[in-house]
């Protein structure tokens, strides 16, 4: 208030506290809320003094109520200040490079949020920071998703963030802020009657009378802003002195401001109408305004200066700005909005464009200053665009559209708002505006419009992807045998459409596609049809297709700059790789994936280069660094809130805890499923299949049963794509396990064809088809091919070192031989069984450990375990089952030789063994060990 | 033609080659056959008749062989395996075998019941076979070939031809 501070005793305290913290290292987030006027600005000035005091950089950012604000915007300016850039930081972090393909944007957006963050947290290393946010209440959502980002990357870090807010009107993710762990909330209440005396005393230099602080407190309700400007009255009317009377002026802000106004001369009460019409923040070079009345609006106190940039000043408080702007009248209004707009539309910089169109809009009367409108906006929009604002984008176009009379142009800005909505996942809207397009399109016989009305959402499943086939159909109708880049988009979308929705013939829709847009030349085209292409031939038979479909897209990303191509060329050869076990492959492509990740820097590339390795590692028995990779890869997705991501990674814990028995607790594996999934976990194959396996390992049969229900019902129809597979087997499975022998039977017969591949993927590896075939033949009583399949599987897991996928096979393969019980099946499922729990103990896969050995217990014919032994005789065992004779164990214990042949011999009987190797092969499957 | 493996080969008259195993110094007879009917007499089951793929020579084609490699894909080979491996022999292993010098047969087996492949190949000696073997398959993959697809044998077994009977 007017340099003079007061109060706020308890927060400046645990302010201070926090600024020690951060100073040590334990940076973190304090946020302050309360009523506007309350004393906020004022409290972070009084800090940003004691940092700076410090010798600590400050980085301050405003949010502005102006509509249409860049997304970013206070972090824009405070990454543009002198003192960032100072410790390398700058405007251009919250840069994107070109607009990113297909439905990237978020991640693009992400990858802009992350690298700021990190950039913040490294800056803050050597002094520390203190970065200050004001009015968070008007953030645009992007400014909040970073700082909701950044608040998890402080812990640890030198940067303490403070931001301010006004209570009411809070924006949800601001809200989502304040719940973080970490950060605090630090809420202003109202002054008290002593502090307003002691501001009182300070403005009216000791001279108050006793009588004023109560009245003063009540009529202003200690805010402080009301406060100021109650004693501004006061001071100027020479009243302070005297004893209180009643107040000689309305106490409503709007007449205070004006009151204080009164005093100015009117060059400068016309400069702060210009000011009020320009927003809450003014550039001075803009407005060209005249310097002393400028001196005069900053020595009354109703703007203030920057120091951090001396060409801008803003309003000392929002409140002011609104109170004055209120009373300048429609003429002038609409004159300083005309002026500023052809001032800003030719000043340059960021956010200037927006300010424009923000202006022009306002005085878009005639055909004109309608035109300057719409390119204003367009301006505007693609400066939205740059940020990613995909929202800001759909506004300015949507602020155009109702000014333009042009047919074509409202088809184009139709589209562009198409566009826009899609891209920031706002696909239904996106649709409509597609539907309008198509329609106008329609009507002038522009084929081209039609084909960029089809071709605007890509990627969309249910019942949103018939709408897109709809209008491919349109825009194919008018297309007719035009050989185009068009045409071939157009043709690839209707092909992926087809797919999403399991319509049949898409793949001649999808070749004919590629086809043409390799002869277009255009590589936009191209990586649309390689990509409808690909989630055509999605299925076990067409592996080779889409290991080729890979390498065409490493062609293009490797003469073009194009990482997104890239990316997709080595997910889907990894994939592919996977499922013909040619590991050596997935290794080499995973390596250039890393080179990539690290170039680009992308969050989702960084996803499935964690996820790739974690396969590996889960297909290797490397539990422990299978856990710890998805546990990193989680925590991309749950950053990214990438919900397919999310799920991913409960298909990978499924596999995981099915393999290890961990953790013991089989809900902490089902909570990992986001929660919209958990509806669609009942419905949508592919996680009924996971599902459904997990809780019949899990015990839970019934409700494996009944999604086994669901799955066995659609079984037969299922669309062959990426996802056939794992369907299938686990289906499959299911039936062998419920004893259900016809679809034990189907499902072997659809799976026959696929002996020869692996149903392994990124997502997860779960080892041989043929070991799936194995177990559906021994369910229908045909042991001799399960025995066939059964020994093609070891044989097939132990080309790919699969040790965890072998032992499985050994283990089922032993017990399709102890049903079949013919000649020497016994002796081999023994040796079967026994190898099967000694790799499973080993690597620790505990359910197979405990299964393995129980079988050979059974086949071994021992009776009893390992409880039924005393302690001294678990003891002599694992020293039998380390091959020291009992002359040794007698040393070693200092105990008789007899005694020790006594204790092996009461071991034996007690197991039901014959001999020393029978007991040694026992006590390893057992997993005792001296 | 197709190819039957025996311990014990019967007696019947067919083109064979008796070999020996380096290692353990099991013998093994080759037999090759004209027909399926005949291949059929002289196995108990049909899923241990293999079909010759291929059947080339190389440039000591005239000399005796005296030793021999098989290189073993256990079944089942993928269809996409299968034929990328198909366009691998007669792209790159076909014809760097065919100049291998010491290279005097090769046969390429298929078992269809299980889609296992044995590739024989015979030369002149030992020696010649280990260098044919390093020539052949140091020799590039064409680079439109992805080695995704490209399996490596299971185990390849090396042998000494005892004996050779030509077809009658």
């Amino acid at each position: 208030m007017d340099g003079v501070f007061v109060g706020r005793r308890r927060e400046l305290a645990e302010l201070g506290r926090r600024r020690s913290d951060a100073a040590e290292g334990r940076g973190g987030v304090v946020l302050v809320v309360g009523e506007a006027g309350i004393g906020k600005s004022a409290l972070v000035e009084r800090l940003i003094g004691d940092f700076g005091a410090d010798g600590v950089p400050v980085l301050v950012g405003r949010a502005v109520l102006d509509e249409g604000m860049p997304a970013f915007w206070p972090w824009i300016r405070l990454l543009g200040a002198p003192a960032g850039a100072a410790h390398g930081l700058g405007q251009e972090l919250l840069a994107v490079g070109r607009p990113a393909a297909f439905a990237l944007a978020a991640a693009a957006r992400f990858e802009m949020i992350d690298r700021t963050a990190r950039a913040l947290v490294v800056a803050a290393t050597e002094r520390g920071l203190l970065v200050v946010l004001e009015d968070l209440q008007w953030a645009d959502e992007a400014s909040l998703q970073l700082l909701r980002y950044l608040a998890g990357e402080l812990p640890g870090s030198r940067l303490l963030l403070v931001g301010t807010f006004r209570d009411e009107g809070v924006p949800p993710l601001l809200t989502d802020v304040g719940g973080l762990g970490g950060v605090q909330l630090l809420r202003l209440r109202p002054l008290g009657v002593e502090e307003v005396a002691e501001y009182l005393s300070w403005v009216g230099a000791g001279e108050v009378h006793p009588s004023w602080p109560a009245r003063v407190h009540r009529y202003s309700g200690g805010n402080a802003l009301f406060v100021r400007e109650l004693a501004q009255v006061l001071i100027t009317e020479r009243l302070l002195a005297a004893p209180a009377v009643e107040l000689p002026v309305p106490v409503q802000l709007r007449r205070l401001v004006s009151h204080r106004l009164d005093g100015l001369s009117e060059s400068c009460r016309r400069l702060l109408a210009g000011c009020a019409v320009y927003g809450e923040e003014v550039n001075v070079r803009v407005l060209e305004a005249e310097p002393e009345p400028l001196a005069e609006a900053v020595a009354a106190g109703v703007l203030v200066e920057d120091v951090a940039a001396p060409d801008r000043l803003r309003w000392s408080h929002a409140l002011v700005r609104a109170a004055y702007y209120e009373d300048i009248p429609r003429a002038e209004r609409l004159a300083w909005h005309r002026r500023l707009a052809e001032a800003l539309a030719t000043s340059g910089g960021k956010g200037r464009a927006v300010d424009s169109a923000r202006h022009w809009l306002r005085v878009a009367v005639d055909q004109p200053s309608r035109r300057a409108a719409i390119a204003a906006c367009g301006h505007a929009a693609q400066e939205a665009g740059d940020l990613l604002a995909f929202d800001d984008v759909a506004y300015w176009h949507g602020q155009a559209l109702g000014l333009i009379e042009d047919d074509t142009e409202r088809c184009q800005t139709l589209l562009a708002l198409a566009d826009a909505a899609y891209r920031g996942g706002q696909v239904a809207e996106a649709l409509d505006w597609c539907a309008g397009a198509a329609d106008l399109a329609e009507w002038l016989d522009r084929p081209d419009l039609l084909a960029d009305a089809a071709i605007v959402v890509q990627g969309i499943g249910g019942p949103h992807a018939t709408t897109v086939a709809q209008l491919c159909v349109r825009a194919r109708d008018r297309l007719g045998e035009e050989d185009s880049a068009r045409h071939a988009r157009v043709l690839a979308q209707h092909a992926l459409t087809m797919t999403i929705n399991d319509i049949a013939d898409a793949d001649p829709v999808s070749r004919r596609a590629l086809e043409m847009a390799e002869r277009s030349g255009e590589t936009d085209a191209i990586i649309d049809a390689v990509h409808a292409r690909h989630q055509v031939v999605g299925g076990p038979d067409s592996v080779e297709e889409r290991l080729s479909l890979g390498n065409r897209l490493r062609e293009i990303a490797g003469t073009q700059d194009r990482p997104i191509a890239a990316l997709w060329g080595h997910t889907w050869r990894i994939d592919a790789a996977f499922q013909l076990g040619a590991i050596q492959t997935v290794s080499s492509e995973l390596v250039e994936l890393e080179g990539l990740a690290d170039r680009v820097g992308w969050p989702l590339a960084r996803w499935h280069l964690l996820r790739g390795h974690a396969s590996l590692a889960l297909l290797a028995g490397r539990f422990d660094e299978a856990e710890r990779l998805a546990e990193s890869f989680r925590k991309i997705a749950d950053r990214t809130q990438d919900l397919s991501a999310q799920g991913a990674f409960f298909v990978f814990h499924s596999l995981l805890w099915r393999r290890t028995g961990r953790p013991g607790d089989i809900r902490e594996v089902l909570a990992s499923l986001p929660e919209s999934y958990v509806a669609l976990a009942e419905r949508i194959p592919v996680l009924m299949s996971v599902s459904a396996m997990l809780h019949l390992d899990g015990g839970d049969r019934d409700h494996a049963a009944v999604l086994f229900e669901g799955l066995r019902a659609s079984i037969d129809g299922l669309p062959v794509n990426q996802r056939w597979t794992m369907i299938v087997t686990s289906t499959g499975e299911l039936a062998a396990a419920f004893g259900d022998r016809d679809t034990a039977a189907l499902c072997y017969r659809l799976l026959l064809p696929y002996g020869g591949y692996y149903d392994n993927q990124a997502a997860g590896c779960n080892g041989a088809v043929a070991r799936t075939l194995g177990t559906l033949a021994a369910a229908t009583d045909r042991l001799d091919d399960a025995d066939r399949h059964f020994s093609t599987a070891a044989t097939m897991e132990r080309r790919i070192a699969a040790l965890p996928h072998r032992a499985l096979a050994q283990l089922a393969h032993a017990q399709a031989l102890m049903s079949r019980g013919a000649s020497g099946d016994r002796a081999r499922a023994l040796d079967l069984a026994e190898q099967a729990a000694l790799t499973a103990r080993r690597l620790g896969m505990a359910p197979a450990a405990r299964a393995a050995a129980q079988l050979a217990d059974e086949l071994a014919g021992v009776r009893g375990g390992p409880v039924t032994l005393t302690r001294r005789e678990h003891e002599i065992t694992g020293l039998v089952a380390t091959g020291l004779a009992n002359r040794e164990i007698a040393e070693r214990l200092v105990v008789s030789e007899r005694t020790v042949e006594t204790h092996v011999s009461h071991v034996l009987g007690k197991l039901g063994l014959a001999n020393r190797t029978q007991l040694t092969a026992w006590a390893l499957r057992a997993g005792i060990r001296t | 033609m197709y190819a039957t493996f025996h311990d014990n080969p019967p007696p019947a008259p067919a083109e064979r080659y008796l070999l020996q195993h380096i290692g353990d110094g099991r013998q093994f007879t080759i037999m090759l056959w004209d027909t399926e009917e005949r291949a059929r007499a002289a196995v108990p089951r049909a899923d241990e008749i293999y079909e010759v793929l291929d059947d080339w020579y190389g440039p000591a084609a005239e000399q005796a062989a005296h030793a021999a490699s098989i290189a073993v894909f256990e079944g089942p080979v993928s269809a996409a395996h299968f034929e990328a491996g198909m366009r691998d022999h007669e792209k790159r292993l076909k014809p760097a075998s065919a100049t291998a010098e010491g290279f005097i047969r090769g046969l390429l087996l298929w078992q269809p019941n299980a889609r296992s492949v044995r590739m024989v190949a015979t030369a002149a000696s030992l020696e010649t076979l280990e260098a044919d073997s390093r020539a052949v398959y140091t020799t590039p993959l064409p680079p439109d070939e992805d080695p995704a697809l490209i399996m490596a044998p299971d185990r390849v077994e090396v042998c000494r031809v005892l004996d050779h009977v030509p077809a009658a």
